[in-house]
């Protein structure tokens, strides 16, 4: 139950896009096409369920012993970025499929902020191993139903009597806003409704 | 000594003004959002940030030359988490109050797009000397940016805008426009979104319709066939506007596709510049 409750706020109440704004640039960057944008979820699930889970493991068996855990940005970083790369090259060779539906994403999550996000969070609250990847699993599917949303209404948004100086980013900044409202403050609202049941 | 001024002058607008990395390049963003609910957290996040990044440019400006091109991007990344480390530590020796508000984003501005940004298309092809003036530019059009939004949101959306020295969470001022009100809205996180959205769209109103303005101007000056037209306005407005519009106009040109005549001139400008 705990468990779910970790998947749960982190993919909606507490949506890391919209509360913490980690992630923020390919969400902006976000075509009208629910292909790409799913892809781009799909690849970012991927890259933040490793990424944590190495980083925790990085952390809690060289850091903390050696008592330098004050390089974790460092460290962090350098494991996304391997990790990265790696995945790449395997993915690449041994899935293409999967690659070429990733696109040119892949590398871009390198300096996602959403990735080094997720693994400083799952040290700052305390997570054992499994409620890390739950974590991370909950944050990635999170930030994939929010792109997924996105895409899908941008193309009705820009087809609409947007004013010129809005065009773009603008007027998915403000998009944004509304989502945000509906995901921190909606969610609790539901869920004490139905409690209330 | 004239010639190196003049220089300073131009690193300095052009990263302020011409090519402000938020306004203009929404680069950054993730940190914008966050740390712009009040002017503490703001100023706070603008030292570690111009810190981090006039540091980390004159440090790959000095190894410019030695850095092999093909893994340069992991070992800037790796130059610029250093010193974000450096800065989280002093933060949290000496600024505990205001490294405790905004931590995670002081962590991330390992990732920030800005700093990475200067190290590659400044840094890594000047000298140190410049690339501290350049890192100072990128932190000062950051930064007040930044500020100006926070003092929107805190003024806006809790009525008073309450300053605490960084060094002791003191507080230094305390400006209260109107007692009683809050919109508590604009100090939440989807404030965020709505403040930044708001002054984007009419920061781009403003440029887009200056624009249009000086071109209509120009093509009144010049009363050519329509054929011709189209080529000195290109001439004129890739000579006179800064490279750094280009930007808004990908932005703005790109959904807009099927706008007036001077959308087209702009398409054509984009494309030229390329």
């Amino acid at each position: 139950m705990d468990l779910l409750i970790i998947f749960l706020s982190l993919a909606i109440s507490q949506n890391i896009l919209l509360t913490k704004f980690l992630g923020i640039c390919p969400f902006l960057g976000v075509s009208g096409k629910i292909k790409s944008a799913f892809s781009m979820g799909m690849a970012v699930i991927f890259v933040i369920f490793s990424a944590s889970v190495l980083s925790k493991l990085v952390y809690d068996n060289v850091l903390v012993p050696l008592e330098i855990s004050f390089l974790r940005t460092v460290v962090f970083i350098l494991v996304i970025a391997s990790l990265v790369q790696l995945l790449e090259i395997l993915i690449k060779k041994y899935l293409p499929q999967m690659y070429k539906s990733f696109g040119v994403y892949l590398p871009l999550i390198t300096t996602n902020c959403a990735v080094l996000g997720t693994a400083f969070l799952v040290i700052d609250n305390g997570y054992n191993m499994s409620e890390t990847m739950v974590a991370a699993l909950g944050v990635s599917a999170g930030f994939t139903l929010v792109m997924v949303i996105f895409a899908s209404l941008r193309e009705k948004i820009e087809s609409g009597p947007v004013p010129e100086g809005f065009k773009g980013i603008p007027i998915a900044l403000v998009t944004a806003t509304v989502m945000a409202i509906l995901f921190s403050n909606g969610m609790p609202a539901v869920l004490g409704w139905l409690e209330a049941l | 000594m004239a010639d190196k001024k003049m220089t300073i002058k131009e690193i300095l607008k052009d990263n302020i003004i011409t090519s402000n990395p938020i306004f203009v390049g929404f680069l950054g963003m993730c940190p914008s959002l966050a740390v712009t609910g009040r002017v503490s957290d703001a100023f706070a996040m603008f030292l570690a940030f111009t810190f981090v990044t006039i540091l980390s440019n004159v440090f790959i400006s000095m190894l410019r030359n030695v850095i092999p091109a093909n893994v340069r991007i992991p070992i800037f990344i790796t130059i610029i988490a250093g010193f974000v480390t450096i800065v989280e530590l002093l933060m949290q020796a000496y600024a505990f109050e205001a490294y405790n508000s905004i931590a995670l984003y002081i962590s991330l501005i390992v990732v920030n797009c800005i700093v990475l940004g200067r190290a590659e298309a400044f840094a890594s092809k000047n000298k140190p000397g410049a690339s501290a003036i350049d890192g100072l530019g990128a932190g000062l059009g950051f930064g007040l940016a930044i500020i100006g939004i926070a003092a929107l949101r805190e003024v806006i959306g809790t009525g008073a805008i309450v300053f605490t020295n960084p060094l002791d969470g003191k507080e230094v001022f305390n400006v209260e426009f109107a007692a009683d009100y809050s919109l508590k809205l604009l100090a939440s996180p989807s404030g965020g979104f709505l403040m930044i959205g708001l002054l984007a769209g009419i920061i781009n109103a403003i440029v887009l319709s200056n624009k249009r303005k000086a071109k209509l101007a120009m093509v009144a000056a010049a009363p050519k066939p329509a054929a011709p037209a189209p080529a000195p306005i290109k001439k004129e407005v890739a000579a006179a506007k800064p490279a750094a519009k280009a930007p808004i106009k990908k932005t703005a040109a790109k959904p807009a596709a099927k706008k007036a005549p001077a959308k087209t001139a702009a398409k054509k400008t984009t494309g030229g510049k390329k």
